[in-house]
């Protein structure tokens, strides 16, 4: 697009009337490859003379004046200005933009220039986050930004998770994003990507400590697009595409009653087929997959924006219409968003801004019925047959003839609850700036939103174990409404031309509160849809309602000095007081110091022209976390009845158990990095090693049970666990051109381990339930999150097998076992198989995250490629249990081919079995251990501007793109990215099928004007 | 951080990432002591054992240089294993004591194998013994299908007969049978059998005197390799007495009244000095009933209708005639007087009837919480509770006839001999105890009464009985391998679990 901008303003100057003293003529050359820029713009500063270079760099100006200074501009490069001063030929090399080490990077309370940086932030441009067509801005930042590990889902309004360089706490690991200067919390999902200009990750303590006590998980800094001076731009963007899933491949209705069978024969019993009839066809069958799942979902973005300005006023105004379709028939998200950014310079001492977003979300809540439709019994047809009709039409489907699953499509036939949410982000500001350098800047930023969710649960029943007894329906109100009051007083100075002083104080003031009612009742006397109102029901009244509230206040405070631009030094400090504390520990401190030394700067560099820059920055800081609930520290009263005799009886309890020493938890954090650029600035490499600690980790510690409290009060929180993580990054940039075509090539490495140095101290933490055992475990000193379970050695292929796998003395380690069951292995020779023989078996955290970026331009065409990877992390995939129909549910196809059938049919998948005596299935092994590593093609993108010459000044791109198209993985389940998502950060990485990552086809235009 | 520590890593960061690390073999070597082979002594180098038997490997091994494996070889028998010293004791042993059991398939048809024993020390020597194992063995003592009561009583009559009634089987043959009556001076030896050589149904009357008196009856059964089981039964010759227990029986013959796991034959309540009551619900019409005071045969004593006066009750077993219940689908309810031999039979409907379950059965009626909100209903249904209330494994569908009644839809498979403790209780996901549950009398006397100990009952439901203080767990033990249904009637607090048709 710029290219075409260029063409433009060439095509103008080109076309104008140069008056001229002089005659200047000269080359321009690219400094990264030595080659002549062709369409260069060289005009006289002031005036509207100038011209273009031809093919061969070259141009020639007349009636130039001898004092006159000429500008060199290229979209993509620095700007050159040179001054005539007489002379009649002028050579210029012209830099990439890439090597601007000027621009500005946003900082907590404040901004500075990337050369000026001496901690770990990365960038990125609003353009590249709207490459994506997504609700989620951070969709678009995976792979794009070194250390932040994300990983996405599928389904409307899914938020993907994002961890910053590791995991410290088990109290969320969501980052803390911060909107122009107002912290909004850790969901993000109500902010138009298209409104971004810019994102900042700030990704060391000595970045985020200026947050203090919600910088632990890093933070997010995200600064929406502003007007400026300038004629009035105008742009509308459409993307519109469909998405697809893969379609799981299960077993027909003939493989279906196979499998059936033989999992009772093979148990000597005698199946209880209760399908109407036997010897099925699979085209006698129902498709569960497709009766419930769309081939097709369909997805759409829309955004007008205008902005303009001039030096006293500028604007930004753009609209949004977001919305994506689940790939079932019900359920949706979508959003229409506006944001209007003014500015106005009264004088040149003060200025004052505001923004205004306000926005809608309504969603209807996307079923997950992945699993019922892969495992229900595909003899069973959807609908009974009609002569069992009756007035309730959710009465109509049939229950399953073989198992427990519920009827899918019968599920999905029935309402599904739905939500409306209203939001304002109101966000004015004054700066006055009363002497040069001063800046003072007070803000106060309000994010309200009101939200109504209804529901409505008809009565049906297709059988005793499939039914509502009564129709039921609710509505909940919320509201949230936060309010963030920011007075920063900023001071920048230059001594003596090589002392570089910049000063930053502040106090800000925070309060959040929700508040919410929901009223239920039963027994509907209609379906209509009128009625569903909670006054129409009859029955069981029940109103509930609650509110909570927190504040923070904070001084803060940042000192950045730099000697000569070559040494650096920034020190923050923050002092947060916290409502969610008790007195006494209400305030903590947590400050930062970074420096950087600026080796490139220095005399001994001056003379090589390899390194461009090169720059090694420290940092050491303090950050915190009070991600727990408003009232952990106060032991609370609440209801508890309890029944004597049979009769209900009203009480009061202790509903919850405070502890009056709690304090913050504090993360500590050290960074080591490097910053260099090689070649013309071709090639830039970024290097991070950092170790983040927790201390004083809040955890919900069990409570003894002699204190009386109740099993399931029995928690109170306290500063008792201490979390690592230690990782390094690399990132590596290759901007270049060949011929006319330019392109970009970036490699982002990373990596990270996960430490819990102490947790609880009552002993491991266990997560994910399976089959009474659990999947996770994280003990003291180990890694995060692993698998424990137990070792499967194959499968047992005879007798002999069976026999040879005995104690010393001939005890059968598995006397359960028979061919075809999973050998497990007795790791401590006790010859039994128990909890002493389960051993780690997995890590769901990655050893590598890989991103790799690509992009092409050439003419009128660009291309992008992005893709992203984990390797090394394992995924516990319980969907390999679909293997065992357990329970009547449909298999993989194949499976009565694929399970063990006799000596050397499979060493992987166990016997068909319907007791499973041997608990193949039943147990947390390695037999359900798969590698969980991947590297997915993000993003393909071609995209084509049509000259505006042909338009009548309007620039139009169309563009086509494919979201997820391939994935390159072993993993054998649907989705490898989705179950790093699952669970918190002690339970994640267990593929439960949840909604996967779509394939996503869209047609984009843009019109510019 | 250490700056210079930085660098290094930098600098081997693509060595990192290129290569991945590769552990040492590690391999230990053992010295050698003497160099000599190891020293096998077999305890002995015959078996003799049968089918299905375990059987013991069993010998003495030394080597100085240290034993690494001992491997035990005879595929024919399904036997391949190598015991790895080494990784089992983490070092190799100088002697070890051999001791490996083996169980022989029980359809196994060949009689002779031989297993060879090798051994091989540290330093890779080996030495080898074969082992014959022969499966011509007989372990196994003959067992008595049916018998009688520890305790018989047998009415005086006119003339007094005593009856001896027994089965007896044997997985080889049969070698004898002997009766003993000592006071009587009887002692039979049977040698022929009319089952062939596996079974015999003994079944003899000895004539006694009509006169108060006890007998005992010394039963010994051996097979062809002198195995041997026995029982003696006292057989008291007595006027009519006041039996504490009777039970009722609407099954055909004795075995039946044998081959369940419990529940067959039915208790019936006392209700007063040689009074009882007894309830049934009779499913199909034509079902025959008759009440006895033992359980496990229909001799010597059957209380049926007296074939000569059928508003009598006869007790000979020769005579008495069934209750023939002709209404399906109710309540009988009969009450006898065996003193008078009397009796009257009602029925009442199903409608009458009333059990204590305090919610629908299946439906989502259950608040766990008891407090009202919706999200903590769930269904109602009632299953056998072996651990836990949100963990029980098996469920009782609800029989669609007869609400009070509750069966299993699938039946569960034993084998001879499973035992295990349970008792009804309805599911609860938080684990409330004895909200909905049955047990039975604590002394296990009889584990065929269930008595509702929930906690929320159907305030309509009235048990009729008197209930003991000490209830707990039933006890059910499996007679023979199997398919097994349950059935529960809630309302009369009777439950059986008989083999599946």
């Amino acid at each position: 697009m710029k290219k075409q901008i260029f063409t433009l303003i060439l095509a103008m100057i080109t076309a104008m009337t140069v008056m001229a003293q002089t005659s200047v003529h000269g080359v321009v050359t690219s400094a990264s490859d030595g080659e002549p820029m062709i369409g260069a713009s060289v005009m006289v500063k002031g005036t509207s003379n100038g011209a273009a270079t031809d093919l061969d760099g070259n141009y020639a100006l007349k009636n130039v004046p001898a004092d006159a200074t000429l500008v060199f501009s290229a979209i993509g490069f620095q700007t050159v200005e040179e001054k005539v001063s007489g002379r009649s030929e002028i050579n210029v090399v012209m830099k990439e933009q890439s090597e601007l080490l000027d621009e500005v990077v946003v900082v907590g309370y404040g901004t500075v220039k990337r050369s000026d940086l001496t901690s770990s932030i990365s960038t990125i441009k609003g353009e590249k986050i709207v490459e994506q067509t997504t609700g989620n801005a951070m969709d678009a930042l995976q792979g794009k930004v070194n250390g932040v590990q994300i990983a996405s889902g599928g389904g409307p309004g899914t938020q993907p998770r994002v961890i910053i360089r590791g995991v410290t706490t088990v109290n969320g690991s969501t980052p803390l994003y911060v909107v122009d200067g107002m912290p909004v919390g850790t969901d993000i999902n109500f902010l138009n990507p298209g409104d971004i200009e810019s994102m900042e990750v700030l990704k060391d303590a000595s970045a985020s400590a200026i947050y203090g006590t919600r910088g632990s998980n890093g933070v997010i800094l995200i600064t929406t697009k502003k007007g400026s001076a300038g004629a009035t731009h105008v742009s509308f963007t459409a993307n519109v595409g469909f998405q697809t899933l893969k379609k799981p491949d299960m077993a027909g209705a003939a493989e279906y009653e196979q499998v059936f069978r033989a999992r009772y024969a093979n148990d000597g019993r005698v199946a209880p087929w209760n399908s109407p009839k036997t010897g099925y066809t699979d085209a006698e069958g129902t498709d569960w997959w497709d009766e419930v799942i769309n081939k097709t979902a369909l997805v759409q973005n829309y955004q007008l924006s205008i902005n303009g300005g001039n030096e006293k006023y500028n604007y930004a105004l753009s609209m949004g219409y977001f919305r994506d379709n689940s790939q079932y028939d019900v359920g949706y998200w979508d959003k229409v968003t506006i944001n209007l950014n003014t500015e106005y310079n009264f004088n040149k001492y003060v200025k004052a801004g505001l923004q205004m977003a306000p926005r809608t979300e309504s969603w209807e809540n996307t079923p997950n019925q992945f699993g019922s439709a892969m495992g229900m019994d595909p003899t069973t047809p959807v609908f009974r047959p009609e002569e069992e009709w009756t007035d309730n039409v959710y009465n109509r489907y049939q229950r399953s003839y073989n198992n427990q699953v519920w009827n899918p499509a019968a599920s999905l036939a029935r309402p599904a609850d739905k939500t409306r949410k209203w939001g304002m982000l109101l966000n004015p500001y004054i700066q006055i700036m009363p002497i040069e350098g001063l800046t003072l800047k007070t803000q106060f930023g309000l994010n309200a939103s009101f939200q109504r969710a209804d529901s409505y649960s008809p009565k049906f029943s297709l059988d005793a174990l499939e039914q509502a007894t009564t129709s039921s329906v609710s509505r909940q109100m919320n509201e949230w409404s936060d309010w963030n009051w920011t007075n920063t007083i900023n001071y920048m100075k230059t001594f003596n031309r090589v002392h570089n002083l910049n000063v930053m104080a502040g106090f800000t003031a925070e309060r959040f509160n929700d508040y919410w009612v929901k009223g239920y009742r039963e027994g509907i006397p209609s379906d209509n849809e009128a009625l569903r109102e909670v006054n129409a029901g009859t029955t069981a009244d029940n109103a509930s309602g609650s509110s909570g509230h927190n504040s923070l206040v904070s001084y803060l405070g940042r000192l950045m000095y730099n000697f000569d631009n070559r040494y650096y030094i920034t020190a923050t400090v923050r002092v947060d007081g916290s409502s969610k504390f008790p007195k006494g520990n209400k305030y903590a401190t947590f400050p930062s110091v970074s420096g950087a030394w600026r080796i490139s700067n220095e005399a001994f560099m001056k003379d090589q022209t390899v390194v461009d820059n090169l720059k090694l920055r420290l940092g050491w800081g303090k950050v915190g976390n009070q991600a727990i609930s408003n009232s952990a520290y106060l032991t609370l009263m609440g209801q508890a009845d309890y029944v004597f005799g049979g009769i209900r009886v009203p009480g009061t309890t202790v509903s919850s158990v405070g502890n009056n020493k709690l304090k913050w938890e504090t993360v500590e954090d050290y960074n080591i990095g490097i910053d260099a650029s090689f070649f013309n600035s071709r090639l830039d490499v970024t290097l991070d090693f950092y170790q983040k600690k927790s201390h004083d980790m809040l955890y919900a510690k069990n409570n003894i049970f002699a204190l009386g409290y109740p099993a399931w009060q029995s928690q109170v929180t306290m500063n008792i666990g201490e979390m690592e993580a230690t990782g390094w990054e690399v990132g590596l940039n290759w901007h270049d051109r060949v011929g006319e075509v330019r392109y970009d090539i970036g490699v982002n490495l990373s990596g990270v381990r996960n430490k819990a140095v102490k947790l609880s101290g009552d002993g491991p933490v266990y997560a994910s339930g399976f089959n009474g055992d659990q999947i996770n475990r994280t003990e003291d000193g180990g890694l995060l999150g692993r698998f424990y379970g137990y070792t499967a050695d194959g499968i047992f292929q005879n007798w002999t097998e069976v026999y040879a796998h005995s104690d010393e003395h001939g005890n059968l380690i598995q006397p359960n076992a028979q061919p075809g069951d999973v050998r497990f292995l007795d790791l401590n020779h006790d010859g039994t198989i128990n909890d002493e023989d389960k051993r780690y078996i997995g890590n769901p955290f990655p050893d590598l995250m890989m991103g790799v970026n690509l992009a092409a331009y050439w003419r009128d065409w660009d291309f992008t490629a992005n893709f992203y990877g984990t390797f090394g992390n394992d995924i516990f995939n319980t969907t390999k249990s679909r293997y065992a129909g357990g329970g009547g549910e449909n298999v993989y196809a194949g499976t009565i081919n694929k399970a063990w059938h006799g000596e050397g049919t499979s060493n992987d998948i166990p016997r068909l079995t319907a007791n499973d005596s041997n608990q193949n299935y039943a147990r947390v092994s390695t037999f359900y251990v798969e590698d969980g590593s991947y590297f997915r093609c993000k993003l393909l993108q071609l995209g084509y501007t049509i000259p505006k010459k042909l338009l009548g000044g309007t620039t139009l791109r169309l563009s086509f793109s494919a979201q997820n198209p391939f994935t390159v993985t072993k993993y054998s389940g649907m989705d490898p990215e989705r179950p790093a998502m699952n669970g918190s950060v002690l339970e994640t990485g267990v593929d439960w099928i949840a909604y996967p990552n779509p394939r996503t086809f869209l047609f984009g235009l843009n019109f510019n004007f | 951080m250490n700056p210079r520590r930085l660098f290094i890593s930098l600098g081997l960061l693509p060595a990192m990432l290129a290569f991945t690390a590769c552990d040492d073999d590690n391999e230990t070597s053992w010295p050698n002591v003497d160099g000599g082979d190891p020293v096998l002594e077999l305890t002995t180098d015959l078996i003799r054992t049968e089918p299905g038997k375990t059987f013991h490997i069993k010998g003495t091994i030394t080597d100085k240089d240290g034993i690494a494996a001992i491997d035990l070889d005879c595929p024919a028998l399904e036997l391949v294993k190598t015991i790895d010293i080494i990784t089992l004791y983490e070092k190799p042993l100088e002697t070890y004591e051999l001791d490996y059991k083996f169980t022989t398939d029980k359809n196994e048809i060949a009689d002779r194998f031989t297993i060879n024993v090798s051994v091989t020390d540290v330093g890779g020597r080996k030495v080898s013994k074969d082992l014959v194992v022969s499966l011509d063995n007989d372990f196994n003592a003959p067992t008595f299908t049916t018998r009688p009561s520890d305790n018989v009583t047998v009415l005086i009559k006119n003339e007094t007969s005593l009856r001896v009634k027994f089965g007896v089987q044997d997985d080889k043959a049969l070698g004898s049978i002997r009766v003993e009556i000592p006071s009587l001076g009887v002692s039979e030896e049977v040698t022929e059998f009319n089952g062939g050589r596996k079974s015999h149904e003994y079944n003899n009357v000895f004539t006694v005197p009509s006169q108060k008196a006890s007998y005992a009856v010394n039963v010994t059964v051996k097979d062809i390799s002198d195995n041997e089981a026995s029982f003696t039964t006292t057989y008291n010759i007595d006027e009519m007495p006041d039996f504490s227990k009777m039970w009722l029986a609407d099954v055909e013959d004795a075995a039946a009244l044998n081959s369940d796991a419990f529940g067959v034959p039915m208790t019936i309540w006392r209700t007063g000095p040689f009074k009882y009551e007894a309830r049934y619900y009779n499913a199909k019409a034509g079902t025959k009933v008759f009440f006895l005071p033992q359980d496990t045969d229909f001799s010597p004593i059957c209380f049926g209708l007296d074939p000569d006066d059928n508003t009598k009750l006869a007790d000979d077993p020769e005579l008495s005639q069934p209750f023939v219940l002709d209404q399906a689908g109710v309540y009988y309810k009969f009450n006898l007087d065996i003193k008078a031999s009397s009796y009257t039979i009602s029925t009442y409907t199903i409608a009458e009837s009333t059990n204590p379950m305090p919610h629908t059965y299946n439906a989502v009626e259950q608040d766990t919480w008891e407090n009202g909100n919706p999200d903590d209903f769930m269904i109602y249904h009632i299953g056998l509770l072996t651990s836990r209330p949100n963990d029980i494994s098996t469920f009782l569908e609800q029989d669609s006839e007869n609400p009070n009644i509750l069966y299993t839809a699938q039946p569960l498979a034993f084998e001879a001999g499973d035992e295990f403790n349970f008792y009804f209780h309805n599911q609860h996901w938080h684990e409330w105890w004895d909200y909905s549950s049955w047990k039975v009398n604590g002394d296990r006397s009889d584990d065929s009464v269930w008595y509702y100990t929930g906690k929320f009952a159907n305030s309509a439901y009235v048990w009729p009985y008197d209930r003991p203080g000490n209830l707990d767990w039933a006890h059910a033990k499996i007679p023979s391998t199997g398919s097994y249904n349950i059935y529960f009637d809630t309302h009369l607090g009777q439950a059986r679990m008989v083999k599946a048709n």
